[in-house]
């Protein structure tokens, strides 16, 4: 039995028995082997006769295998980036690379001699389904760290076992991604709960994640991203039941990236697998976008980037085709709600929804069921909806006219205000003031279940999206306008013809039926 | 007990009211196990401006009131601990029309401390619920003449039907009839009453002065 896995960095396909793993043992400073009298293996080959020099020499080669190097696959993958963001605290406190540590490939010969040979005959070792899970050498060292065969990153402890779904957060730098993932990883546990399904976020990434982009009153928040780098994706798994006895777990993996590159030439090439294998994307807008809201507050940004980004985000995933609409679900969300100025446009009715938490709909037995609380949702969506559609009419077009799927979402990860200091260096920094009350930012995580089929509805969601016009002969969903000068045609009524007014035709080429569609 | 307003203390905090049109109860997010202070004003009128008055009329009162209580003149207000909080999830409503204002409290060595809310937050902390109201207005008629001859003529009387909901707590002059160029308010004993009759050649409307009231067509 083998497992197919996609590397969630470079997307590369490869069977679990394909992956390579990253030595536990790191060999550092001066082999023992090497007599005193000579600086390095070098010298040692240049100026040792002795008989022994070959058997000093192997053991001085196998010394050297295990030390630090760099990976040029991993290097030439980051470059891409400016360099690589992966950080292991554990590594650092034994003061190890994690990216530097020596690959091992049971597949090359010279790699196998330093490994074991497992029961089954095999130098793997397997888990209890079968997938493989790590190495183990000769010296002892049990090697987890599976990675990617083709771009050398790591994989997460179990990631191929599972479905895997992708999904992009995307927004300008400075709306708000990096504390907007933050926060949701801390509390997917409990937000899972509320649609009866159980989130697990202990895989390694992201408790790094977490580690590193902090959320506490009064500690500084994480800095932007800088320009061109890539961070690191993060991934949780989510439980839900299929049946009395059956359930399924899905990997979901998360990425955040800035909506800049999308409209920079240079940049868009390197992004792009990202939204490509996209199974859904959450595009943060900066309420300091909306001109409304800037006005009052003064500072100026600007839509436009985002409407650019929505167009290249359709042309990636389109391929230049241009009359497809974009099939990926795409949650528009408005962070950082409980700005006053945001507060004051969106006005009473609208901001007393958002301050709601997001409700679950109870089984009855103390737990919830599995389904999008659009009784809850809908009245929130049809006030942003109207918001979007008077204030920024074109963003409203572009989403109607390039995308099949999306909805509108608001929020506040932090929930309260956001204070201004200075650290020791003079550097300024924004901090929390707390308390941190995150509002409504697992909502459009919810609805994305929804349209992934992970959860119900309790009824029909609210969208914005233009209706998908059926044709009633065959029911596909391609179907196109008729021009004016072919909207009446002439049907045979026993001995007589019938002008009839048509203004629908099904693209279909078996069915090609022509109707009046009334809205 | 001595009443006091303190400046806002972020550990204790309470914000976010909120009404739960399902449950119909007020929740609202504080810190852990911050019993509060609910007060209910007048629609649209804020509690926060009226603090100093309420301390000022709850000195004399041994202690808060886990029931709504009418204060200085028209407000009411409730103590809620975290308990019950939890236990009744939230709070519950004391009618319609009105603005209700979440304060967090303390109580040390006979000294209670009603701490202000943030400046920054203090429309997260109230939350304005208005009342919907349909009032029935039919023009009364009477038939005249036999069987199939006979037809209903109007007897020049509108009756007005109101619905018994508004009674607790209504402030007279909140509604209005308006009959031609005159405006009659609506008292409390006519709501009482539930239905009267006014003589009029043109139908009268109904017309809400008070912005928590709102009259469905």
């Amino acid at each position: 039995m083998s497992f197919s896995i996609t590397c969630p960095y470079c997307f590369g396909v490869m069977k679990d028995n394909e992956v390579l793993f990253r030595s536990e043992k790191v060999n550092a400073g001066e082999c023992e082997l090497l007599p005193d009298n000579f600086l390095d293996t070098a010298d040692f080959i240049a100026n040792y006769h002795e008989d022994d020099k070959d058997e000093i020499l192997k053991g001085l080669k196998d010394w050297d295998f295990f030390l630090e190097r760099e990976d040029e696959k991993y290097e030439e993958f980051w470059k891409k980036f400016v360099r690589t963001t992966e950080v292991n605290p554990a590594d650092e406190k034994l003061g190890i690379t994690p990216y530097r540590r020596p690959i091992l490939d049971p597949s090359v010969s010279e790699h196998c001699r330093f490994l074991k040979i497992q029961p089954d005959k095999s130098f793997f070792i397997r888990d209890s389904d079968g997938m493989v899970s790590g190495i183990e050498l000769k010296t002892g060292e049990v090697c987890h760290r599976r990675v990617c065969k083709h771009c050398h990153n790591p994989l997460p402890a179990a990631y191929g076992k599972q479905p895997v779904k992708f999904a992009t957060v995307v927004g300008i730098t400075g709306a708000g991604k990096t504390v907007y993932i933050s926060q949701l990883l801390k509390n997917m546990p409990d937000y899972a709960a509320n649609i009866g399904l159980t989130a697990v976020v202990n895989t390694a990434n992201s408790r790094i994640f977490l580690d590193t982009n902090p959320i506490h009153p009064g500690m500084p928040l994480p800095d932007s991203t800088p320009e061109g780098y890539f961070q690191q994706p993060v991934f949780y798994q989510i439980v839900r039941e299929t049946g009395e006895n059956d359930r399924v777990t899905e990997m979901f993996v998360l990425y955040d990236v800035a909506g800049e590159v999308f409209v920079n030439p240079d940049q868009i090439s390197r992004y792009a697998p990202y939204i490509e294998h996209s199974d859904g994307i959450v595009m943060l807008l900066d309420p300091l976008q909306f001109k409304q809201i800037h006005q009052l507050n003064g500072e100026l940004q600007s839509l436009d980037e985002t409407t650019a980004v929505l167009t290249a985000i359709h042309n990636i995933v389109s391929s230049g085709r241009s009359e497809q609409k974009c099939q990926i679900p795409i949650a528009v969300c408005i962070s950082k709600v409980d700005l006053p100025e945001v507060q004051e446009v969106l006005g009473a009715k609208l901001c007393g929804m958002l301050k709601d938490d997001v409700y679950g709909v109870d089984s009855g037995d103390g737990f919830f069921l599995p389904i999008f609380n659009a009784e809850r949702y809908n009245p929130i969506a049809k006030e942003l909806s109207d918001f979007i559609l008077h204030h920024e009419r074109a963003l409203a077009m572009q989403l109607r006219t390039n995308y099949s799927f999306y909805a509108f979402f608001a929020f506040t990860a932090l929930g309260c205000e956001v204070g201004s200091g200075e650290k020791e260096n003079g550097e300024p920094f924004k901090y929390p003031v707390g308390p941190i009350l995150p509002k409504r930012i697992e909502e459009p995580i919810f609805w994305m279940f929804y349209r992934l089929g992970y959860i119900g509805t309790n009824e029909p969601v609210t969208t914005s999206a233009a209706a998908k016009i059926k044709c009633p002969v065959c029911g596909s969903e391609a179907t196109s306008p008729l021009p004016a000068e072919e909207q009446i045609i002439k049907v045979r009524r026993f001995i007589w013809t019938e002008p009839i007014y048509v203004n629908r035709v099904c693209d279909n080429p078996d069915c090609r039926h022509k109707w009046e569609y009334i809205p | 007990m001595q009443w006091i307003c303190s400046p806002y203390e972020p550990s204790r905090y309470a914000t976010n009211l909120r009404h739960d049109k399902l449950t119909n109860m007020l929740v609202w997010d504080s810190a852990p196990g911050q019993s509060v202070l609910i007060v209910q004003t007048p629609f649209g009128q804020s509690a926060v401006k009226r603090m100093t008055a309420i301390c000022r009329s709850l000195s004399g009162m041994p202690g808060l009131p886990n029931q709504y209580t009418e204060v200085a003149g028209d407000s009411w207000i409730i103590a809620v601990s975290a308990a019950d909080k939890l236990r009744n999830k939230g709070c519950p409503l004391n009618g319609c029309a009105s603005t209700y204002t979440v304060f967090s409290y303390s109580i040390e060595d006979d000294v209670c401390r009603i701490y202000e809310p943030e400046e920054r937050v203090k429309l997260f902390v109230q939350a304005s619920i208005p009342m919907d109201i349909r009032i029935d207005i039919a023009q009364e008629c009477r038939r005249k003449g036999i069987g199939f001859w006979g037809k209903s003529t109007p007897t020049g009387f509108y009756s007005i039907t109101f619905p018994k909901e508004l009674a607790g707590g209504y402030v007279d002059g909140d509604l209005q009839f308006r009959v031609g160029d005159f405006m009659i308010p609506v008292t409390s004993q006519m709501l009482a009453q539930r239905t009267v009759f006014i003589k009029s050649e043109r139908k009268p409307a109904v017309v809400s002065q008070n912005p928590g009231l709102r009259i469905a067509d």
